[in-house]
């Protein structure tokens, strides 16, 4: 399954744990953890799978494949529910 | 400029009941009408030292109280106009002057679309202004009210309207609205606060509002650049404390605190986050009024 944003969101980002983040098309504002932005910003560049980007976090020096796996997992969840992702 | 207290005793009452008195109330002009005692009591004691725009001048918010007709005096309720409309249910005439002042922040909160509005106090020091946002009953207007009697400046009791692509905020100076025990709260703290008419059995409760325009700056209307955000919190149960809060919780609060800013649209998002970047932001837990202002002084610099 390809994930894509369901539109190009805004970030409020001051290097805390947490970041804002504002989809225009919503017009929703979301606090979300800065792990979760990342993953925004990633499919921002392009669709991915969940796959690609456990890789892409592995690359770059993430943690063990199968923790980054479950952690992109829920993140993903999360962001589906609140309308900031979709399948493709 | 003439401000209403010049207005000779005995005339304000029939100048309300007539054409209305033109109040400039920071960058807007309100023509108020009434018929009702209540208000000509509030004006005269809370709005003597506001100046009147000419008569001439473009009214932006056209608003009354009157009590019409036979059966509404004899009941002695009244309604609230705006352009000449009737835009809430009746109320009673005692409660007259709290339901003006309420319908005057209404037409703000609904009108004023040109900034990001936020539902707080404003207060300020030194050419800085303290944005403190606040769900009623929060304790920011108390808190206003004490700064307020301190030496601050009052910029609002109830809307920090920011320029969008900008700090500034733009001073909108109105009596403070206080309720219940914090209205004794203030009265304890100075003896010099000015009250306008009680209204009783409000649905907030007891409802009073205080002359805010103590500062002799109170009625300029450069605007301010903010230095700070602070969300007030009265509370007995906890211990008082000023604390920093991460900006990006603060961003998401203030947005909460926003009358307009789902409005605004990206426009709302851009203001905030402009805001919330340059100011820092705090908490402040608070049972003791003269241990919140000597704090706030500290925090700005003038303690």
């Amino acid at each position: 399954m390809t994930w894509h944003l369901t539109s190009a969101g805004r970030f409020f980002d001051t290097a805390e744990p947490t970041v804002v983040y504002f989809d225009p098309a919503s017009g929703d504002t979301h606090l979300v953890s800065d792990f979760a932005a990342h993953l925004l910003r990633q499919l921002g560049d392009c669709p991915m799978t969940s796959a690609d980007l456990v890789q892409q976090l592995v690359a770059a020096g993430g943690e063990d494949a199968s923790v980054l796996a479950v952690a992109v997992s829920a993140a993903l969840q999360e962001l589906q529910a609140l309308d900031i992702i979709s399948p493709q | 400029m003439t401000s209403l207290g010049q207005i000779p005793a005995g005339q304000l009452g029939q100048q309300l009941a007539d054409g209305g008195v033109r109040l400039r109330v920071g960058p807007y002009i309100y023509n108020v009408r009434s018929n009702l005692a209540t208000v000509v009591t509030g004006l005269s004691t809370l709005y003597r030292d506001f100046p009147l725009a000419a008569t001439d001048a473009f009214v932006d918010f056209e608003v009354a109280l009157h009590s019409r007709g036979p059966g509404q005096r004899w009941r002695r309720r009244a309604n609230f106009y705006f352009d000449g409309r009737r835009t809430f249910d009746t109320i009673p005439c005692a409660q007259g002057h709290a339901f003006l002042e309420w319908g005057m922040n209404w037409c703000v909160s609904l009108y004023c679309n040109e900034y990001l509005t936020l539902h707080a106090a404003v207060v300020a020091r030194s050419g800085s202004a303290v944005i403190m946002p606040g769900v009623p009953g929060a304790g920011k207007s108390t808190l206003c009210a004490a700064l307020g009697l301190r030496g601050w400046r009052i910029l609002s009791d109830e809307h920090a309207m920011i320029a969008p692509g900008s700090l500034d905020v733009v001073p909108l100076c109105r009596p403070v609205s206080l309720k219940n025990e914090s209205i004794d709260a203030v009265r304890a703290l100075d003896t010099r606060a000015v009250f306008g008419p009680v209204a009783r059995e409000t649905h907030k409760g007891v409802v009073a509002h205080m002359k805010a325009d103590l500062h002799p700056d109170s009625h300029r209307q450069e605007l301010i650049p903010a230095g700070c955000m602070v969300f007030p919190r009265f509370s007995r149960a906890e211990h008082q404390q000023l604390r920093e809060r991460r900006r990006t919780e603060s961003f998401v609060l203030a947005a909460y605190h926003a009358f307009n800013y789902s409005l605004l649209g990206e426009v709302g998002f851009d203001s905030l986050g402009r805001l919330i970047a340059a100011v820092p932001c705090y908490d402040l837990v608070y049972s003791d009024l003269e241990w919140a202002v000597a704090t706030m002084d500290q925090l700005t610099g003038n303690g």
